[in-house]
């Protein structure tokens, strides 16, 4: 589904990856550890296409209408559009922009971008509040204005809603689960499990194992340098919880 | 005839009853006025050198005008006209809870303003739609009117200042006494050409716990002057100002408000916002003065401008004068485009450059709309809204 090749990066003409390959297919669920500041934040918005990254070197191949395509050469909103998301590690706050026009208008740009017919706003409100029940949202977060006066958890589970609502085909969880509590970890994590399929692919970036045991992952990478340093199974996470990452860095 | 040229006859003629000095000096002689802060930076020349007629004798409007007119009627208001300069009792509304008083016609031999006074009834819940516009072009109009609410009276008016886009010199002003107890919300919408000229002047004062709530939203002509002075004279009186100016192409725009908090306890509250863009310019001189007898006094005001171009200039002025101890007063402002972080969140989703842009200034002006109380006015200033983002969608 997504294949990045000897991707190299720069942000204020400071490289901060040097090279990444990784491969993911459908149904898979990856996950980026390391170190802070070995850029697994960068990686991620790097895909989604954030303005402030220069690509040096190197592709990142998605299947798009069964051909690959390079993702770079797609504006932010088109990568959207065609199944990558990205949920924020600080969600950014919207005043004045309500959660319903914010989510219907961008489901809407989907459906006219995928030729089907927009959402009335009824349906929409019908469809939406099937899935605010994945994250245990309440009705009148809708209303509210895009994140303002959400709290931590809440900004979080606004992004598996948005992801939810969105239904995309590669999704990047960049540390989705900091600042959660307990109760707001199996929240978040059971709508993570529950928008997991084998037609869509996940990489979940993250500091813990914790989140690992609620969405188990088929891959676990180390990112440490701005380069990959370590790939494994699952396993490979409870080794790092009990080991720090300085064994690999060595 | 220029414009410039009538400045002698305002001296004599012009009944302001209580003109700022600066009003003086742009009537009387706007060649002088140019150089003088009240007016710096604003292209007053454009104004001087303008080939205008006074508004003629007042004539039988034809059958589409004033179908065009009826047209804007807001229903549940007592509808009021002033159109080509003059009030016209015919398509007015004349029976409701406002009672009109016409006491002085404009003339086409001197310099002298149409005058209406207008009477809410005390103890009725006041809706009144004032319509001020003209069709005819390379005119002056000058209109004053003084707008009484008595003591626990409710009033909510709607200010609508409509016209055909040809170039015209709009000369205003409104004076309301808002009685004890009594709470008065006002809309004013400006939709004029881009060639019109509008300089208008409200004045309010408030009594004991009188409650005002003032809006006013511009979005055309190619200068705009507003000049804003509220007096909170009562104790325990409160007064919120609103303001929100959409400019693009070379429009200028100049929100001058004077604030004198003088009854103990009393508060306003104020939010101004700027969207400007093109090579427009956006003005903001708020000046607040807590006076000596305002114990207890409590102020905020705010200003914020969103440059939509690197062209497009925006002047905030800030200003406090706190005379006595006791009070609680704090001002602020802040200028900047759209947030590079908000728009990839929204293009992160899937929404393309250009609607990012559109909804987060959409955004932008939502404060400003919910701060209406009245579901009435908030539709009307929501129905203004969405003929401006027509007018941006033709372009």
């Amino acid at each position: 589904m997504l294949e990045i090749k000897n991707l190299k990066v720069q942000v204020e003409d400071k490289e901060v990856l040097h090279g990444i390959d990784l491969r993911v297919n459908a149904g898979e669920v990856h996950a980026i550890m390391g170190p802070n500041g070995s850029g697994k934040s960068s990686l991620s918005k790097v895909i989604a296409g954030h303005p402030s990254y220069r690509v040096t070197e190197g592709e990142v191949l998605y299947q798009i209408n069964f051909q690959p395509r390079n993702l770079l050469e797609l504006a932010a909103d088109e990568r959207a559009r065609e199944g990558v998301f990205l949920a924020f590690q600080y969600p950014v706050e919207v005043p004045g922009l309500s959660n319903f026009i914010f989510l219907r208008s961008a489901f809407n740009a989907a459906m006219k971008h995928h030729g089907a017919p927009e959402m009335s706003e009824d349906d929409f409100r019908q469809f939406v509040l099937t899935k605010m029940k994945l994250v245990n949202m309440k009705e009148d977060f809708l209303d509210r204005p895009v994140n303002v006066g959400f709290s931590g958890g809440e900004k979080k589970r606004n992004e598996i809603l948005q992801m939810a609502v969105l239904s995309p085909r590669i999704s990047f969880l960049d540390e989705t689960d900091s600042g959660l509590d307990i109760d707001s970890l199996r929240i978040v994590s059971d709508g993570i499990n529950r928008l997991r399929s084998k037609k869509n692919a996940m990489v979940l970036i993250t500091h813990y194992q914790r989140l690992l045991d609620y969405v188990k992952p088929d891959f676990v990478h180390v990112l440490a340098g701005g380069r990959i340093v370590e790939t494994g199974d699952a396993s490979l996470a409870l080794e790092l919880e009990r080991k720090g990452y300085d064994w690999l860095l060595e | 005839m220029k414009f410039a040229d009538y400045a002698p006859q305002f001296d004599r003629t012009f009944p302001l009853t209580n003109p700022q000095l600066s009003w003086r000096q742009l009537l009387c002689n706007p060649q002088i006025a140019r150089k003088l802060e009240q007016w710096r930076g604003l292209p007053l020349r454009e104004v001087t050198g303008l080939e205008l007629a006074r508004a003629p004798m007042k004539q039988k409007l034809s059958s589409e005008i004033e179908d065009r007119i009826r047209s804007s009627f807001v229903q549940g208001f007592q509808n009021l006209v002033l159109w080509n300069g003059h009030f016209q009792p015919g398509l007015s509304q004349m029976q409701g809870p406002v009672a009109v008083i016409l006491t002085a016609s404009a003339d086409e031999n001197n310099m002298a303003a149409e005058r209406v006074e207008l009477h809410c009834r005390p103890g009725e819940k006041c809706f009144l739609h004032l319509l001020s516009g003209h069709d005819l072009g390379h005119h002056f109009f000058n209109y004053e009117i003084d707008l009484t609410i008595p003591n626990q009276a409710n009033c909510q008016v709607l200010h609508s200042c409509k016209s055909t886009g040809k170039a015209s010199l709009h000369l205003g002003r409104l004076a309301v006494a808002i009685g004890t107890s009594a709470s008065l919300e006002i809309v004013r919408q400006q939709d004029l050409g881009n060639d019109e000229f509008d300089f208008f002047r409200t004045e309010i004062s408030l009594a004991d716990d009188a409650n005002l709530h003032h809006l006013a939203l511009i979005k055309g002509g190619q200068l705009t002057r507003h000049d804003i002075e509220l007096r909170l004279r009562g104790d325990r009186s409160l007064a919120r100002a609103s303001g929100l100016f959409r400019l693009d192409g070379s429009q200028t725009c100049d929100h001058h408000l004077t604030t004198h908090v003088q009854g103990k306890n009393a508060v306003t509250d104020q939010l101004y916002k700027g969207i400007l863009d093109g090579k427009s310019r956006g003005i903001f001189n708020g000046r607040i003065v807590i006076e000596p007898s305002a114990d207890g006094a409590s102020s905020e005001q705010l200003n914020r401008n969103l440059l939509l171009s690197g062209t497009a200039e925006a002047d905030s002025q800030p200003q406090l004068e706190i005379q006595t101890d006791n009070v609680k007063a704090t001002h602020g402002s802040a200028t900047g485009p759209l947030a590079g972080e908000e728009i990839f969140y929204l293009q992160s989703r899937g929404l393309a450059e250009e609607k990012a842009k559109d909804l987060l200034t959409q955004s932008f002006m939502t404060e400003i709309f919910e701060r209406i109380e009245s579901s009435a006015l908030k539709a009307a200033a929501r129905n203004w809204l969405r003929r401006k983002d027509a007018e941006v969608e033709e372009r």
